[in-house]
């Protein structure tokens, strides 16, 4: 018996959990995106999925294999797919503490068969990130394997894929209302007038989840919390070299051209500090600029504290965007209080990491009831 | 070489908001950046500076707001910054500004060269460089897109005319206004940007320039915006292309002949 399942956002989310779905026969998916494939808070994500760091406690660093993999397959299959660049990654121990999840995490790495290692050399961490200030560090855990990926490229990959499978994608299209028999949702209403029944809808809106949860009538716990990046062109050019992502607690960098793109980390985020987090409109940010001033200071102080020679790099642009973000950071899937409408949202800038053993899980859900650990860990109930 | 800048502050995005009535920009909704020919001028000034000695001092008028571009400017290398802010100077026209920025300059004393952007990605009358030289009785030349030679008393440029490029001299002091995208605006990198918030500024207001209400401001604007257009919609779309490589090939050949129909 053929289920109807709609899917309301076309970012990695949504076209992650519509490509899963679509992989079962008796699934009849419908993909709503008020905009394009991909171009919300996927299109300003980093897109990196590293071996080994602290975006994702390693508690979960299955999910960021699955993730990672699943991308190198794609990539695999048809290159620049993912948009994947292999640029390393160096993850920096400033603490004994960090230092011992590093070492967790390259344990865990090479269990799979990858290859990484915790260096104390400096000279040895110099050049993998020359202009680093080694005298603040224990060590670094280094590996060569990952990189990062384009999550707007893989939205429209997984897009590609849900249609050859024969789900709908219909963009341009916003969802305007939730249709309701009772305790449970039915259907929906878009912005062309017309109305579509529905066994299940999922809401993979990000940070437009507090808004879609009102038509539904539920509070979905999230924030908004600030994601500000600067593009800096570095004082030095070094032929043949290749800037790696760059892990430190409260930041993060990776390559972007002859540029160095760098972003606060999400977990050095505040939800209780006004400036780092609240409820503001995603529809109202510029696609440059907004940046706080504080933001300026935050990143001089990281910059000369940890990499000098980068303060002295020009400041190309900026921009803000938000993450949808839970009180633990974790993100929230499945049932919620409204029958048959369900969440996959709240990835808090690890969506491209996360949704693809998420939309596994999530379609195993739907289409045949069967739950996970990972759906009963972060299911809506544990913040209720 | 004691050179002057004046530069002003607009919208980062195109999505901003007019006043119905006053066919104002609604300017405090919106994030502001330097102009962006004006950051051609600060380059061009900061260059001639390294190349030849001298200062930079930059002038804005505008609200309080506007001391951030004032700060990018010394950060990008400038020495001093002044705000040119009173209430009585809100609202003017192209001559307003020139007259509230000629009076400034003049009240600091003598320059060598003043330097506008030629046009504002906002307004983009053109209007203030040109009307400030001839307010402060000095030649002036638009549309400049490369200095050729700097001496004491004279200098060389390029400008673009009529798609063409003619080789002018011209006897200093001088005002120029510098064609966009005449250079690569030098970036203000992040130590010199904490480095410029430090830095004191300089406010202007009316009490000094001593400007009647008459010649300024709303009031004093020769010129009234009656009317605002908005852009229509291009109904540009985009298509997703699915299916394989030689399917969507296929695609592309239709739509191309749909086109041509």
């Amino acid at each position: 018996m053929s289920k109807k399942i709609g899917i309301i956002g076309g970012g990695i989310s949504g076209t992650c959990l519509g490509y899963n779905l679509s992989l079962y026969e008796e699934a009849e998916v419908v993909l709503f995106e008020k905009d394009r494939i991909g171009c919300g808070t996927t299109a300003k994500s980093a897109g990196t999925v590293c071996l080994f760091d602290d975006s994702l406690n390693n508690r979960y660093w299955d999910v960021r294999l699955y993730g990672f993999e699943t991308y190198l397959k794609m990539e695999a299959e048809e290159k620049g797919s993912a948009g994947f660049d292999q640029t390393g990654t160096l993850v920096v121990a400033t603490s004994e503490e960090v230092e011992k999840t590093i070492k967790a995490g390259i344990a865990l790495a090479r269990s799979a068969g990858y290859t990484g290692e915790y260096i104390t050399d400096k000279k040895k961490i110099e050049e993998i990130l020359p202009g680093i200030n080694t005298d603040v560090i224990l060590g670094a855990g280094y590996t060569k394997d990952d990189g990062y990926f384009d999550g707007t490229m893989i939205s429209n990959t997984f897009a590609k894929k849900m249609q050859e499978n024969g789900a709908t994608i219909l963009t341009g299209i916003a969802v305007t209302e939730l249709l309701k028999e009772g305790d449970q949702v039915t259907g929906l209403k878009t912005s062309d007038g017309k109305s579509y029944d529905f066994d299940i809808i999922v809401d993979c809106t990000g940070p437009w989840s507090r808004f879609t949860g009102e038509l539904a009538g539920i509070d979905v716990p999230i924030w908004h919390t600030k994601a500000e990046a600067f593009f800096l062109a570095p004082p030095i050019k070094r032929e043949n070299y290749i800037f790696p992502i760059i892990k430190y607690p409260a930041f993060y960098g990776l390559r972007a051209g002859d540029n160095i793109f760098i972003c606060k980390s999400h977990l050095s985020m505040d939800l209780d500090d006004p400036m780092h987090a609240g409820q503001w409109d995603p529809d109202k940010l510029p696609q440059t600029g907004g940046t706080d001033e504080y933001f300026i200071e935050f990143l001089f102080d990281q910059m000369d504290e940890y990499i000098p020679e980068l303060a002295d790099s020009g400041q190309v642009s900026s921009w803000l965007s938000y993450r949808a973000e839970t009180r633990d950071f974790l993100p929230i899937i499945g049932e919620t209080p409204l029958k048959n409408y369900l969440l996959a949202t709240g990835y808090g800038g690890n969506g491209v990491i996360e949704a693809p053993a998420v939309s596994r899980d999530l379609a195993k859900y739907i289409m045949r009831g069967e739950s996970t650990l990972l759906l009963e860990e972060w299911a809506f109930m544990r913040l209720v | 070489m004691k050179i002057a800048v004046c530069i002003k502050q607009v919208p980062v995005s195109d999505q901003v908001e007019i006043d119905p009535i006053t066919h104002q920009m609604i300017r405090s909704n919106a994030d502001m950046t330097i102009n962006p020919a004006d950051m051609n001028a600060l380059t061009e000034a900061i260059t001639l500076k390294k190349e030849f000695g001298g200062t930079v001092d930059v002038y804005t008028m505008g609200s309080d707001l506007a001391r951030s571009a004032l700060v990018t400017a010394i950060a990008m290398g400038a020495d001093e910054g002044y705000l040119v802010s009173d209430r009585v100077f809100a609202g003017g026209d192209s001559l307003g500004t020139a007259k509230v920025l000629a009076k400034a300059i003049e009240k600091q004393g003598e320059y060598d060269l003043i330097l506008c952007g030629s046009l504002s990605s906002d307004g983009a009358t053109g209007q203030t460089g040109p009307m400030m030289a001839e307010l402060l009785n000095l030649p002036s030349i638009t549309e400049v897109k490369e200095i050729l030679r700097l001496e004491s008393s004279h200098m060389e440029v390029y400008k673009s005319w009529k798609g063409q490029y003619l080789h002018m001299r011209v006897g200093l002091p001088a005002v120029i206004t510098i064609s966009l995208g005449s250079n690569a605006p030098i970036l203000p990198t992040l130590r010199n940007q904490m480095k410029a918030k430090k830095k004191e500024l300089f406010v202007i207001t009316n009490e000094e320039l001593k400007l009647t209400e008459e010649e300024i401001g709303l009031k004093g604007a020769k010129s009234i915006v009656t009317d605002t257009l908005y852009a229509k919609d291009c109904g540009k779309k985009s298509i997703f292309l699915s299916g394989t490589v030689e399917e969507q090939a296929d695609q592309i050949i239709d739509l191309f002949k749909k086109a041509g129909e």
